[in-house]
């Protein structure tokens, strides 16, 4: 696994940065994906991931979309089943729909988390942290039962201000509209926690999603407990596995996110580390949302 | 290294049961001590006491010896008794279970009531999460097989191990886990559903209003038939309403039974399991009379 931190001058930068460390070799302390197709026009990039393993090949694609009227400003990320360079960019087979992770188009900081499998992208504006996941995950079982277990996380599902409160915008850990899991059976399906209604958190009943910060299809119980919950007696945090959990149209348990956890963050703060015996942690609000039970723990090492 | 060892057999009832324990235990490194009454199961900060009744298996935790008092009056005693019901016997079959996760000491028991029928009991040291005084886990099923109540998987009255679920109502709820915070000192936590919320004891993780039940209840994977294991968790109440992990019981993981036979081994990847229902799931027609409990099982590290 790498990571990189760093402060990207404008939307631009920021993609500049990002094509750079995912494209950095494991040997010079990258992730080593491959860059199969980058237009420098509109800065639309395709990549394969080797996967942990070095003989995978999980395409993941990100560009920019900018809308000065609306002073909106996205990073666009999506993923395919495979990745043909004699297809256009957006008729790759097995594409799911584009993510927009909304940035600015000014400074803002961010965080690079990737390694052969997954990538994660985490960018500040102002105090609202937006985070984003494309890639594979830890499935429950062998690679030959589920081979492609991928799972792109993103916070909105069209250009959307970074400043938007609506309970739609959600980080991949929690996620709202725009995240979808490739199924065992070859198919994507969305994955949601929430729904904004009248501006509401409304907790999704039937859907796919990721516990422990839903569970709602049993009742309210589980996503109450995970509420309860606050720092360990010592004051160590407990890290808890980002579970997807099917629904809709199957029931079944899925596999784990790779390299994030949820934390209750009682005593703790945005961008704060916590160690974990040899690793660290970045804790990361879920975008505007500041409740303790509202956090993840961003593996950074 | 887990599991040190693992014995099955049958035995007449819960004399005969807890004889068979000791022997099994004290054969494994523990300590079985016979105090004025019943038997004292020691091994590092582990200890509890152990009691052969007509119909039950009785079990209280405590912190330190003392050779004097009966099984249920050592020094620092949870203050409470947890009841495996077994009956009366005889038992169609015991399983017992030594070992130690990370060096945290454990003896876990499955008794086989009738056929098909099952009780659990254990004791032993939590992998703790974060540094404590305390981690002694002492926990039972006590199932309340009353007409309506007895095919009841979430039912309140009923006590399962690890439980988020059981009252006090009906006198369960008795699971009890050592843990000291907030100014507490030999702080025993019961262990009880949500709705009485009371600083210094605690909840589980297991049936309706866990924190695992949707883990559980979703089942095994449509493809693969793959059924994941959930850790056993136990949580402090803290002020605010609030909770603290406290740790979870080594070896030993909650799962969704519904594709397994009581009994049958699973391998994950290195490692075998032993699954059992928590009760029962009986083939054919659950009835107001069936001990039934749905799709819950356990599983113990073999």
């Amino acid at each position: 696994m790498s990571y990189a931190t760093g402060t990207a001058t404008d939307d631009s930068d920021l993609l500049a940065d990002l094509r750079t460390f995912l494209k950095t070799s494991s040997g010079s302390g990258g992730p080593g994906w491959s860059e199969q197709e980058y237009d420098s026009g509109s800065k639309r990039m395709w990549f394969t991931a080797p996967g942990l393993g070095g003989s995978e090949s999980i395409p993941i694609g990100f560009d920019l979309v900018r809308d000065t009227g609306a002073d909106a400003f996205a990073l666009r990320c999506w993923m395919a089943k495979t990745y043909n360079g004699a297809l256009a960019w957006d008729a790759q087979v097995g594409m799911t729909a584009i993510g927009y992770h909304p940035i600015s188009d000014g400074s803002m900081p961010y965080w690079f988390v990737a390694n052969g499998q997954r990538a994660i992208v985490v960018t500040k504006v102002s105090t609202v942290y937006t985070a984003s996941h494309v890639g594979r995950f830890l499935q429950y079982g062998t690679t030959s039962e589920y081979p492609q277990p991928y799972y792109l996380g993103a916070p909105r599902a069209s250009n959307t201000r970074w400043s938007s409160v609506s309970e739609n915008f959600r980080n991949f850990y929690d996620p709202g509209e725009a995240s979808h899991v490739l199924f065992p059976s070859g198919i994507w399906y969305p994955v949601s926690n929430f729904f904004d209604s009248g501006g509401a958190e409304t907790d999704q009943t039937t859907a796919n999603y990721v516990w422990p910060f839903q569970g709602y299809v049993t009742g309210n119980y589980a996503r109450e407990r995970y509420r309860e919950l606050r720092n360990n007696l010592d004051g160590t945090y407990p890290l808890f596995p980002l579970t997807l959990l099917a629904e809709n149209p199957t029931a079944e348990p899925l596999g784990e996110i790779d390299g994030a956890y949820a934390v209750p963050a009682f005593s703790a703060a945005a961008e704060d580390t916590i160690t974990v015996g040899s690793d660290t942690y970045l804790v990361v609000p879920n975008v505007f949302r500041s409740q303790r039970y509202h956090y993840a723990a961003i593996k950074l090492a | 290294m887990s599991i040190t060892a693992y014995e099955t057999g049958t035995a007449t009832g819960p004399a005969d049961l807890l004889t068979k324990l000791g022997t099994f235990a004290a054969a494994n490194g523990w300590t079985v001590n016979t105090p004025a009454s019943g038997k004292v199961f020691t091994k590092g900060t582990v200890l509890a006491g152990l009691f052969a009744n007509t119909a039950s298996l009785d079990l209280r935790g405590a912190i330190t010896y003392a050779a004097g008092n009966a099984w249920n009056a050592q020094t620092n005693n949870a203050g409470r008794t947890t009841f495996c019901d077994v009956g009366a016997g005889p038992f169609t079959a015991y399983h017992f279970f030594v070992g130690a996760e990370s060096g945290n000491d454990y003896l876990h028991a499955v008794v086989e009531i009738t056929a098909g029928v099952f009780r659990h009991f254990v004791l032993g040291q939590l992998v703790k999460a974060g540094s404590f005084t305390g981690g002694t886990y002492v926990d039972s099923t006590d199932w309340d097989e009353s007409v309506q109540e007895i095919n009841d998987p979430e039912e309140d009255l009923h006590q399962v191990i690890c439980d988020a679920e059981s009252s006090n109502i009906g006198g369960r709820a008795n699971g009890h886990v050592w843990a000291d915070f907030d100014a507490l000192t030999n702080n025993w936590a019961r262990i009880r559903e949500t709705t009485s919320f009371t600083q210094g004891e605690g909840i589980g993780s297991v049936r309706r209003q866990g924190l695992t039940h949707p883990n559980v209840i979703v089942g095994s994977q449509a493809w693969s038939e793959r059924t994941p294991l959930w850790p056993l968790w136990y949580f402090g109440n803290r002020a605010s309403s609030l909770r603290s992990l406290l740790g979870r019981i080594p070896d030993m993981r909650l799962i969704n039974i519904a594709n397994f036979v009581p009994g049958q081994t699973i391998t994950v990847g290195a490692e075998t399991w032993q699954v059992f229902p928590i009760i029962a799931r009986p083939a054919g027609t659950i009835t107001s009379s069936t001990s039934y409990s749905g799709d819950y099982g356990y599983a113990y590290r073999r």
